[in-house]
């Protein structure tokens, strides 16, 4: 499970992370490694604690017990807004954006400043603007900017949570389950925009259902079953590994 | 506002643009005049207190619009703060001898730093248990300073010295009237200034979605701490101007919940997501209730007003007066629609026209289906 | 201090988390249905109460056959309630609008009691009102003990309606997951309604309880719904058993407290409760994950 990165440069480590909730182990003791400038897929079947793990990582929950680590630096436990100053993207399973607040508002929140002063300045930042719209133009809504989010459609929304994320410029993207509930044309659209993002130099983890997108889009697969990995390599590799397909068809 | 309306007009946006500033700025400037010409125009002193109460009472809703427009924490426990600053107004000048308005601007102070713990305490949770720990709050005060007679006053009150002994009471009414005004003018400057800043932003988001904001990075703790903490210090402020003005306190009055709901009651009514919204409300709610306490005198038929009012906001317009009547205006002005009528093939000319004059090469033409998909999703 | 003056107010305390315990939980039934915090709650006791008063100032009758009356009449109050009013708010917005809901109609109840029976104090004089029973050393007034077994009897037929009846059954599943409820076929609308009423109904029983012993006025209310909030805050949002708990001890904390402090800072063990959890605990000690979500 501890391959070296090719890079040499590490990524997002897990190591043996646990989280139950009342009698239920969601995650047990999962260690992990993930590539860095690679698209990298954490697969399973449901309930295996996907999620979970997934917001453990990003703080969402605190672990019971175990380490995460991203780029050699322990953010285990750590508050959600401090990993995602450390440079830790990432989107909501069912999609999540600010309903009440403009498309453009929304890009808005992301813009990461901590100095006092910026952030007592006007929020309508004519650089971040700039940049908003040139993000929103890349996913294809900057028609919709000044549109109240809850107007959107489900596919819109997942798209501009997407570009509410790269507003924040993070150098890892997580995305949990982004072809969940929307239609083929856009699930393409989605699978292109990361792997031009990943040619960019971006790092994905993806957590997904879809089997056609996992395959072509990743360079590095994970299959977890009853809250711990089973398996990893590449897509070629896991597509045949019995114990992938014993976890998916059952015992 | 109905439920489920589908206006998608950019926020605040009653008048267009280009007309908006002018037209905002002539709106503002007329209306200060007024409210500054009231003590001149008001027929007796009796109307003129009336209307320093009213002040009073926008001050605290403008001051509580800081946690509950920007953040969403409904704070029905807010008399806590202003009681806290007329208490402390109080006390400094009786106990430690401190002048008048020095001790005003201490006072407000000392809440705010009072406010950081109780802040920290309350803001771990959310939603309802936030409402119930803010109506604890102010049921503990109003506790402690009934039973700590010796120190406070108890339920014997405590009186406060007037600041101007010299005046006469047309007169004292007059100039807290302006104080008030001056008081209510900074704190609308601040709220403004919070508005449109970013860490305005990030507190409205935390209103939206709070987790959500949290993950792009928004410090969300931190930043309700500080909006509560400026509401606090305006709240406590309020409360010890009215020590001032009044100079008589009493536990029961001063940490009363009732206080804490108009304070709601006013900024839902207006409108919490509006910079006048709090203002507003008070001058409905506020005049009501002054004309409802000569027509009734001491029954407590004021209540039930002011709590079908509540659940009539509640009920069918929870987002108060001004959107309310935006939404009529715009629908009175069909031609000004805010999402561009624009087809989808338009609007794909135009993409790549702007590419090509920015040198770029035209989006991938494998997307433009699915662009021309998302856009004809729009909803009307 | 002597010990038959503490085991006094043991006794003392518990009979009185007993009437906690029975209000906490109708709190707790609104919460477990609809994720309403239900501020009215107290209000509907001390009306309750006053209709009790008013019924026994009335007909000269014993104070507690106006049960037959009230429990009824809540009940339907509630299941109302729940249709017309709690229905029609927006999901998103429930919980915290809900609180402002019942606040105003808690203000409206204050209000029209003090507009019909003014603010003057009123207080049941029974035959028995005086009397007093010798337990174990420590003596108790009879008012109290049978305040005490109303809240007992109720708190223990709904323990049993909801443990062993196909509608405890249903409200049970409704209150644990909604929508895994609504797809076993349970109609969750009515059952909130009828959840909602139940909690009323222990309003009704609670208030006349409370009329027997108590000096009523309007205001009184907010006497109750502190205390009542800290319980279900520090027992956990949603659980039954957890309220009863804390119920029973801050009761008994409350009534012990008394001794050495006296009545009123007695009270600010609740609160001081409530901040502990809070600042501790957020989720409270014995419910689920529900409390800092809402």
């Amino acid at each position: 499970m501890t391959a070296p990165t090719k890079s040499g440069i590490r990524s997002l480590e897990t190591v043996e992370l646990t989280k139950s909730f009342g009698g239920v182990t969601a995650v047990n003791k999962a260690t992990v490694t993930f590539h860095h400038g690679k698209v990298n897929a954490l697969i399973g079947p449901n309930g295996s604690g996907k999620t979970t793990f997934f917001n453990c990582v990003t703080g969402m929950i605190k672990p019971d017990s175990g380490q995460a680590t991203y780029r050699g630096q322990d953010i285990t436990g750590k508050a959600p807004h401090r990993i995602a100053r450390a440079g830790i993207g990432r989107s909501f399973q069912l999609c999540r954006v600010f309903p009440r607040m403009t498309v453009l508002e929304n890009m808005l929140v992301a813009v990461r400043n901590t100095s006092l002063r910026a952030q007592l300045a006007s929020s309508r930042h004519s650089g971040d603007i700039e940049r908003a719209r040139g993000l929103l133009n890349r996913v294809g809504i900057d028609h919709l900017e000044h549109a109240e989010a809850r107007n959107l459609s489900y596919g819109q929304q997942k798209l501009l949570e997407l570009a509410g994320v790269l507003m924040g410029d993070p150098e890892t993207i997580m995305l949990d389950e982004p072809a969940g509930g929307v239609n083929p044309a856009l699930i393409g659209r989605i699978g292109t925009l990361v792997q031009e993002l990943n040619a960019e130099g971006k790092t994905f983890l993806i957590v997904e259902h879809n089997m056609d997108m996992v395959m072509s889009l990743s360079d590095h697969v994970v299959v977890f079953d009853r809250g711990r990995p089973i398996a990893d390599g590449p897509p070629s590799v896991i597509k045949t590994d019995p114990r992938v397909l014993e976890a998916y068809l059952g015992v | 506002m109905p439920r489920g309306s589908e206006t998608t007009a950019p926020a605040g946006g009653l008048l267009p643009a280009r007309l908006g500033t002018p037209v905002r700025l002539i709106a503002l400037v007329v209306g200060a005049a007024l409210v500054l010409s009231f003590p001149l125009v008001a027929p007796n002193p009796y109307i003129l207190s009336a209307g320093v109460v009213v002040l009073n009472y926008a001050i605290l809703s403008t001051a509580w619009n800081f946690v509950g427009g920007f953040t969403g924490y409904i704070s029905l426990g807010h008399a806590a703060y202003s009681g806290l600053g007329g208490y402390a107004t109080g006390l400094l000048i009786t106990k430690a001898g401190v002048p008048s308005f020095v001790a005003l601007i201490l006072a407000g102070l000392i809440v705010a730093a009072l406010a950081v713990p109780i802040g920290i305490a309350a803001l771990r949770v959310r939603g309802a248990s936030f409402v119930i720990v803010s109506i604890a709050l102010v049921l503990i005060l109003l506790l402690v300073f009934q039973s700590w007679a010796a120190f406070t006053g108890g339920s014997n009150g405590l009186v406060v010295p007037r600041p101007f002994p010299d005046l006469l009471r047309p007169e004292h009414h007059m100039v807290f009237f302006y104080l008030y005004a001056g008081l209510i003018a900074i704190a609308l400057l601040a709220w403004w200034a919070i508005d449109r800043s970013r860490f305005g932003m990030g507190l409205k988001a935390i209103r939206e979605d709070e987790d959500k904001a949290q993950s792009l990075g928004t410090p969300t703790f931190t930043f309700k701490l500080i909006a509560y903490v400026v509401s606090a210090l305006f709240t406590a402020l309020g409360g010890g101007l009215y020590a001032l003005w009044f100079g008589d306190l009493d536990p029961i009055f001063q940490f009363s919940i009732l206080t804490g709901s108009y304070m709601v009651l006013m900024a839902l009514l207006g409108g919490i997501r509006h910079l006048f919204g709090p203002l507003l409300g008070a001058f409905i709610v506020g005049t009501a209730l002054e004309i409802f306490k000569l027509e009734f005198g001491s029954t407590q038929l004021h209540l039930v007003a002011a709590g079908l009012l509540l659940g009539i906001v509640v009920l069918f317009m929870p987002d108060g007066i001004i959107p309310a009547v935006g939404n009529l205006v715009r629908r009175f002005r069909p031609t000004e629609s805010s999402i561009r009528e624009v087809t989808a093939a338009e609007l794909l000319e135009q993409n790549k026209a702007r590419a090509a004059a920015a040198g770029k090469p035209a989006a991938p033409a494998a997307d433009a289906d699915a662009a021309s998909e998302t856009k004809a999703e729009v909803k009307r | 201090m002597s010990g038959t003056l503490i085991f006094q107010s043991i006794v003392l305390g518990i009979l009185l988390g007993g009437l906690y315990a029975l209000l906490a939980a109708g709190l707790t039934l609104y919460f477990g249905v609809m994720r309403v915090v239900m501020i009215a709650h107290s209000a509907f006791l001390i009306l309750a109460a006053y209709l009790a008063w008013y019924f026994h100032q009335q007909t000269g009758l014993d104070p507690l056959l106006s049960l037959f009356v009230t429990v009824p009449l809540f009940f339907l109050v509630g299941v109302v309630m729940q249709r017309l009013l709690i229905t029609r708010l927006r999901p998103a917005t429930l919980t915290m609008m809900s609180v402002l809901l019942t606040f105003a109609i808690a203000l409206i109840i204050e209000g029209m009691l003090g507009y019909v029976f003014t603010g003057t104090q009123r207080r049941i004089n029974l035959s028995y009102s005086g009397s007093s029973l010798d337990l174990f050393g420590a003596r108790v007034a009879v008012v109290k003990l049978i305040a005490f077994g109303l809240a007992a009897v109720s708190l223990l037929a709904l323990y049993l309606l909801l443990k062993k009846s196909r509608f405890g059954w249903a409200l049970r599943a409704t209150i644990q997951h909604k929508e895994a409820a609504q797809l076993t076929g349970i109609d969750t609308d009515r059952i909130a309604g009828f959840g909602f009423g139940l909690g009323l109904a222990s309003a009704a029983i609670g208030g006349t309880a409370l009329s027997l012993d108590s000096t009523i006025y309007p205001s009184l209310h907010w006497h109750w719904i502190g205390p009542l909030m800290a319980i279900i805050v520090v027992g956990g949002l949603g659980s039954v058993p957890g309220a009863a708990i804390a119920a029973m001890v801050l009761g008994l904390g409350q009534s012990l407290l008394q001794l050495p402090l006296g009545t009123t800072w007695a009270q600010t063990v609740f609160y001081v409760a409530l901040f502990g959890t809070l600042a501790f605990r957020p989720q409270g000690f014995f419910g689920g994950r529900l409390a800092q979500r809402f």
